[in-house]
């Protein structure tokens, strides 16, 4: 009686699965998905709606708790561009770890993501100018008088707690030669700054503003680098390289935003930390 | 009048020969005992009987008409509507196979109702005739978990009664019973035996086999080694595998319980 | 060390509650799809015909080695180019919890199945009862009894397992957590709230099944 093995099929199957997500990383660029390829520039004028895909993030995109409304820095000022434009915006939540998918596989034309635009990511997303310059600051507890500057960080046995994929991350990884370095996954940076109120960690890593927010909150810790934040890095917005146009209306908006002062007006209504970009013929 | 016919039947299990060319007639109202050792090939000419296993040689018919016939050459061939056949050949099973989820009565009612063979009340009324000739009335709407061996034993019989089949196959019924109740399920049969029913039945009680028996046949090694009446057998055995079979169970007697 | 305040939770009471709602949708109709496909496929699996237990098999072992994180993702993002499928989160997290569960709800019919003795089959059969017949009197009746407990507890895997629809941004019970985490900066108020939330929404499923492991009327032999 023959008996074939037959088992190997699933597992066929499971490698096919696997091996497409390699493709979503190449951007699924040969894959067409509408029997027409439309510019998304020329089918949101067309459609009179913007496909906007954002991942919650205070101050830039966050929901208000009261109303369930979203709101935030970024939200703000893509309601600014629809409106001038005369189209409105369809918004498309994402998380931190799926967003560029989101965008490679067309869920929506322009992600504003808060994402920091480094020449590794711009191989594969084209970048917009940048919107602000952001910095970074870290977490100790209070009483903890070992820390003044980077350099009392990077120390042997000293435990530093960073947010997978954030800066801190990514300035730890490069800079940090001595100190244990601690990734947390999740995207949530609270997690992050918990293992220094546990004991786990001895400093943690984050943004400016989150980490300014979060010491208000929390008097047990405080913010090391509150007046002065380190790895300022510019922060963007993102489209498909074939959106050229796109790409090229929305840095026109964010110019003409930034020279009449709108988006230093919605910065300081959210309290911002960011940065802008200094013009050169600014003179303060 | 012959009611059924085994004709040269085989049986194989891959390559061992279970049944090797069994010949066999059972006359309308006889009872015949089956005696052998274990794996002698009498559950499978049993289960060969009411269709539950394919023969691959030789024919079983009912009543004149052909039910399974095979030969070399061709396929097992199930002629008859097997409907028909199954409510004519009744059987009980050595584990009994009541079904632990229904009634008493509703173990007896469900083939007879599902089968449209019986409106409902006439299934219950059938029901409670044969429970009453079994004794076991008053455990209708009891559930099997809750009757004793014997009281089962009786339940499996009564099922297989409902339909009025025209003859019973019974396997080995008394062997998971304790040696009291034995007497109590003989009585049971030698009422049937008496009231005219066709039997073929399995047991290893040589009392059992005496007592209801018109006819016993020796199986050893798939074969029919003497066929007979029970006086000739159990006194004169003639050939010597049957000697010491009964040899090895009056030893067994002698040492458990004196029926 | 840590300040807790609870208020917030208090105040905001009702972003839980309706992130709860959606778990319990997300839970709804993959418990039924799922449950649906697992019989047929299960019943498909115990039949004697080959070329339908073998491919219920692939299909069988390729959702009970997938990862549903990794089948979540894949239907979002994969599934509109290789399927031409485009769900919202919601209906891909209820498509992928399906999936899976049907893998496992059709094992566990096939074991329900199995476990009826075969003689209560057999003595169907020499009643006259065809397969079809046996199938719906005999073997159902027993078998669904078995198959509770079993089914019940997969479907409060298939509950918990529907916080992975946050990776998808579906407001579900804790995504809805994680955004008012992301504003109020109190972690570990939030997450305790959620996990007490998750408890309250298993307790009915568990107590289900006690309550019908103390009902069983009759015992098996």
């Amino acid at each position: 009686m023959r008996k074939r093995n037959l088992h190997f099929v699933p597992a066929l199957a499971c490698i096919a699965i696997l091996f497409s997500f390699s493709l979503i990383g190449n951007g699924c660029n040969q894959i067409q998905t509408s029997t027409f390829e439309e510019d998304s520039f020329l089918k949101i004028k067309r459609e009179g709606i913007m496909h906007i895909g954002y991942i919650l993030a205070p101050p830039w995109c966050f929901r208000d708790p009261e109303t369930g409304q979203l709101k935030g820095t970024y939200v703000e000022i893509i309601e600014e561009i629809a409106r001038r434009m005369d189209v409105r915006v369809e918004y498309i939540e994402a998380t931190f770890g799926t967003f560029i998918a989101g965008l490679q596989t067309k869920k929506y034309d322009l992600s504003i993501a808060p994402t920091f635009s480094t020449i590794p990511r711009a191989k594969a997303v084209a970048f917009t100018r940048p919107l602000e310059a952001l910095g970074n600051s870290a977490i100790v507890r209070k009483n903890d008088s070992r820390f003044n500057s980077l350099k009392d960080i990077d120390q042997i046995g000293i435990v530093v707690a960073v947010t997978q994929g954030e800066q801190g991350h990514e300035f730890a990884r490069t800079n940090f030669k001595n100190a244990a370095i601690s990734v947390l996954s999740g995207g949530d940076q609270n997690l992050t700054f918990l293992e220094v109120l546990t004991g786990r960690a001895d400093v943690a890593l984050g943004d400016a503003w989150f980490t300014a927010k979060f010491a208000e909150r929390h008097p047990a810790i405080k913010d090391l680098f509150a007046d002065n934040p380190y790895y300022i890095s510019p922060a963007a917005w993102s489209v498909r390289y074939e959106d050229i146009k796109l790409l090229l209306f929305i840095n026109t908006s964010l110019d003409y935003l930034d020279s009449i002062g709108k988006l230093r007006e919605i910065y300081q209504k959210y309290d911002s930390h960011g940065l802008r970009p200094k013009q050169n013929w600014e003179i303060n | 009048m012959v009611l059924l016919s085994i004709k040269n039947v085989f049986k194989m299990y891959g390559q061992l020969e279970a049944l090797r060319g069994i010949d066999l007639d059972v006359e309308r109202g006889e009872t015949v005992v089956v005696i052998g050792r274990s794996g002698a090939g009498k559950t499978t000419l049993l289960r060969c009987v009411s269709l539950l296993e394919n023969i691959d040689h030789g024919s079983i018919s009912l009543n004149g008409d052909t039910i399974i016939s095979a030969s070399d050459s061709n396929r097992p061939e199930i002629k008859v509507d097997t409907d028909l056949y199954h409510t004519n050949v009744g059987m009980v099973f050595q584990h009994l196979n009541i079904w632990p989820h229904r009634t008493v009565l509703a173990n007896l009612m469900l083939a007879p109702i599902v089968l449209k063979k019986m409106s409902r009340s006439d299934a219950r009324r059938q029901a409670f005739d044969i429970l009453e000739r079994m004794d076991i009335i008053d455990k209708a709407d009891q559930y099997p978990h809750a009757l004793s061996g014997g009281q089962l034993q009786r339940v499996a019989l009564a099922r297989s009664l409902m339909m009025s089949p025209e003859i019973l196959l019974l396997d080995e019924i008394t062997s998971a019973l304790d040696p009291e109740l034995v007497n109590e399920i003989l009585g049971v049969i030698a009422d049937l035996t008496k009231g005219g029913m066709t039997m073929l039945i399995i047991t290893h009680e040589m009392y059992f086999a005496s007592e209801v028996a018109d006819r016993v046949v020796f199986l050893d090694q798939g074969e029919i080694v003497e066929v007979g009446i029970p006086e000739m057998l159990f006194m004169r055995p003639n050939t010597e595998r049957l000697k010491s079979y009964l040899n090895n169970i009056n030893k067994r007697k002698v040492r458990g319980k004196n029926v | 060390m840590y300040d807790w305040d609870f208020s917030v939770i208090y105040r905001h009471k009702w972003i839980f509650v309706q992130g709860a709602w959606i778990t319990l949708q997300i839970t709804f109709f993959a418990v039924i799809f799922g449950t649906i496909a697992g019989f047929i496929l299960g019943i498909g699996r115990s039949a004697k015909i080959k070329w339908l237990r073998l491919p219920i098999g692939w299909y069988i072992e390729l959702f009970l080695a997938l990862p549903i994180l990794v089948l979540l993702i894949w239907i979002y993002y994969c599934g509109p180019i290789f399927l031409g499928i485009n769900l919202s989160g919601f209906w891909t997290a209820v498509l992928a919890l399906s999936l899976t569960l049907s893998a496992f709800v059709a094992e566990i019919v096939r074991s329900g199945i199995m476990s009826v003795p075969s003689g209560q089959i057999e003595a169907a059969r020499v009643l006259g009862l065809n397969k079809i017949q046996t199938f719906e009197w005999i073997v159902i009746p027993q078998s669904i009894r078995i198959m509770i407990p079993p089914l019940l507890s997969m479907y409060i895997a298939t509950l918990k397992m529907s916080s992975l629809a946050s990776i998808l941004a579906v407001y579900e019970l804790l995504h809805s957590a994680q955004s008012l985490a992301l504003v109020s900066f109190q972690p570990l108020e939030i997450y305790t709230t959620v996990a007490l939330f998750y408890v309250v929404l298993v307790l009915p499923f568990s107590l289900l099944t006690r309550r019908f492991e103390a009902s069983q009327r009759w015992k098996l032999f």
